[in-house]
């Protein structure tokens, strides 16, 4: 299709090109390397590649122009003090945390001590060289599903560095979660990074995984785009909690693109706190490969000043007896935009499903606004499904009796708007990322 | 303490009070009575400061200074209380850290320096055994689920914390078992003291029972039409608002 919008991106295009054969002349020996072929193969499918825009039914209310308009230089590689970071530690959930600055691993900075011995995390690159899971990961990393991100996966693709792989084989739980920090420093340049990640869960296994996105405290941010995919494979009866939660400056821009494979009995919770950006497009799929199944989706989020934070997630319903539970609840004020577009299907085979879900939202200004787009496609007959949508404003009733009780309008309108999405945070399982999101959403609703 | 002059009151162009005269003196217990709709509610969110009534003319007076152009909160800092008719469910917010901001922003607009941990919970433990509260309610959401009468202790909870000049209490009684009703009546008379005074609004005399007043007051379309002792609440109980209304209509 070329419309205006296209031939920009043909710019974007020709950008990316142009940096990727700049990080080609530095590689070397790696060149022979599999994960070069996988980059090389995905750059150059980018170029025949559309970007999504507000044409597409999926991104109706979101462009992408905005996201693109900076020249992106890689995350350069900074130095950062322990002590700086250690705020954003999640010591509480006493996680492995692997430490990233700008996109770049910094061992230093992680800990990874006492990792059971059964399982495995290696960068992505090692296990595409390890026998028992080369092919597996390989497959993992051409077959992206979702087509509402595909562009983007395949720009994630060909410039992902440092991804990791962390495989559980069965029966094996995790006790503690494996906590992927994000740090960000500032700067005049606009920088890029694309965290890859694919973590299989074996029959009956467990494990929790948290990402974290912060820009470097005491410092002043600067633009980025953080650009992200996430696989999840969960085995038969195995148990998964994944965290997301960004609280980046609201110059930058991420895109986050998860997908998620469950088999037989297994239970896959999604946590998303999102407070920061400028423009934010979560991509959250499921898709349920065996029957028995129970998933939830927690969102919430907070937009002030012009931010954008678009939430969308699908969940194929395609086997019976399978549960989905959906949550997602947001304040926007000033000029922000919030949008929640939730897809449920469920196909002529998955009787007995239960699906359930509600967005719900308070739109604070006039300026403001909410765009809920809750669609379920139902194709079996005896099924539980239920949707709903709101959109309010705070009552006038509870302001006017926490007033009555000595509360001025600003702090009675606080606890309200922190009562408001207590209701998803309190559904957050592990306390450390709990107390965190509790913490910076009441800072941020002051 | 309290004056009200020639209060009018009107919701959406109709008018509610049609020229109120009360004044009460601390350590005073009235009771407004009244059959519906007479103007009874309206009267204490007036107190309280409820936006959504305009007030067309009239004075109140609360220790001297202009109640009428005081905020809601700021008439809570001046020691008005209301306890509602109809609490509000606020689910997400515990009671307990309720109890605590409502304390504290009170104390901080008193120049009272605000509690800490510590002497919170022995404040909220004396207070809760005060006026006989189930402790556990305490870290449930704000009246989210509570049954009416949990509801109402809340109201003498929040009441008793707080403790208030004058506290209004808007048919507190309405919906309440004898015993819930006496735990009410219990609290209120537990904290009577000679500077504190109370305006019972209610519609039966029941409540009378427990909390004796020191005035009666009788409001039919927006005026008090007779004020008296507590006698005059048991001839209400007796013979109902007929004859208040065929009296109303004669003097009409």
């Amino acid at each position: 299709m070329t419309t205006v919008t296209q031939d920009k991106y043909q710019a974007v295009k020709q950008y990316f090109s142009h940096l990727f054969s700049i990080n080609e002349q530095h590689l070397n020996g790696h060149k022979n390397h599999p994960l070069f072929a996988l980059r090389k193969k995905a750059i150059q499918e980018l170029q025949d590649l559309s970007f999504p825009t507000r044409r597409d039914e999926d991104w109706k209310y979101t462009a992408l122009t905005r996201v693109f308009a900076p020249e992106y230089k890689e995350g350069k590689k900074v130095q950062v003090a322990k002590e700086t970071i250690l705020p954003l530690l999640l010591s509480e959930d006493n996680p492995y945390t692997l430490v990233f600055v700008n996109g770049h691993f910094n061992e230093e900075l992680s800990n990874l001590e006492e990792l059971p011995e059964e399982v495995s995390l290696m960068s992505v690159d090692e296990a595409l060289l390890n026998e028992e899971f080369a092919s597996d990961v390989q497959q993992q990393l051409e077959n992206w599903q979702t087509e509402a991100g595909y562009t983007l996966v395949t720009i994630n693709t060909s410039f992902a560095k440092q991804g990791f792989f962390f495989n559980v084989p069965a029966n094996v739980h995790v006790e503690r979660p494996l906590h992927f920090l994000y740090i960000q420093t500032g700067g005049e340049e606009a920088q890029m990074y694309h965290p890859q990640h694919i973590f299989r869960a074996g029959q009956s296994s467990q494990f929790n995984v948290i990402e974290t996105y912060h820009d470097l405290p005491g410092e002043k941010p600067g633009v980025s785009y953080s650009n992200i995919s996430n696989r999840f494979l969960v085995g038969a009866n195995a148990q998964v909690g994944h965290y997301k939660l960004q609280n980046i400056n609201k110059e930058s821009f991420q895109t986050s693109n998860t997908e998620v494979f469950q088999h037989q009995d297994s239970v896959y919770s999604s946590y998303a706190v999102d407070l920061g950006t400028r423009l934010l497009r979560n991509n959250l799929s499921i898709w349920l490969k065996g029957s028995g199944t129970h998933s939830d989706m927690y969102g919430t989020y907070l937009g002030s000043e012009n931010q954008h934070l678009d939430n969308q997630t699908f969940i194929d319903h395609a086997l019976p007896h399978c549960d989905s539970n959906e949550l997602y609840k947001g304040i926007l004020t000033d000029k922000a935009v919030g949008v929640f577009n939730g897809k449920v299907m469920v196909r002529q085979d998955a009787q007995k499903t239960n699906a359930f879900q509600q967005s719900s939202s308070l739109v604070l200004s006039e300026t403001a606004k909410m765009d809920s787009k809750p669609q379920l496609e139902i194709y079996a007959d005896d099924v539980k499904c239920s949707h709903g949508a709101t959109i309010g404003q705070l009552e006038e009733d509870a302001l006017y009796y926490l007033r009555a009780r000595g509360l001025s309008k600003d702090q009675a309108a606080s606890l309200l708007q922190v009562a408001f999405v207590s209701e998803v945070v309190e559904s957050f399982k592990l306390p450390g990322i709990r107390k965190l999101a509790q913490g910076l959403i009441e800072e941020k609703l002051k | 303490m309290l004056s009200i002059k020639n209060l009018k009151v009107s919701v959406e162009d109709k008018e509610i009070l049609n020229g109120i005269n009360l004044d009460i003196k601390p350590g005073e217990v009235h009771a407004i009575m009244g059959p519906n709709g007479s103007g009874k509610s309206t009267l204490a969110h007036v107190l309280a400061g409820r936006e959504t009534y305009e007030v067309t003319d009239g004075d109140i007076n609360f220790e001297g200074k202009d109640l009428l152009e005081m905020e809601v909160d700021e008439r809570a800092h001046e020691g008005i209380f209301l306890a509602f008719q109809y609490p509000v469910e606020i689910p997400g917010v515990t009671n307990a850290n309720f109890l605590k901001t409502t304390i504290n922003s009170i104390r901080k607009a008193k120049g009272e320096e605000e509690l800490n941990a510590l002497q919170m919970l022995k404040l909220l433990k004396e207070k809760v055994q005060l006026v006989d509260f189930d402790e556990k309610l305490l870290h449930r959401s704000l009246n989210d689920g509570f049954s009416g009468g949990e509801k109402k202790r809340n109201e003498m909870l929040q009441m008793a914390v707080l403790e208030p000049k004058l506290a209004v209490l808007d048919e507190t009684d309405s919906g309440l078992d004898i015993d819930a009703l006496k735990v009410v009546a219990n609290a209120v008379n537990k904290l009577r003291t000679p500077d504190r005074a109370f305006i019972i609004v209610t519609h039966y005399q029941r409540l009378l029972n427990y909390i004796v007043p020191d005035f009666v007051h009788i409001l039919y379309q927006g005026r008090i039409v007779k004020s008296g002792d507590k006698s005059l609440a048991l001839r209400l109980e007796e013979e109902g608002y007929d004859w208040i209304k065929e009296e109303a209509a004669s003097i009409a």
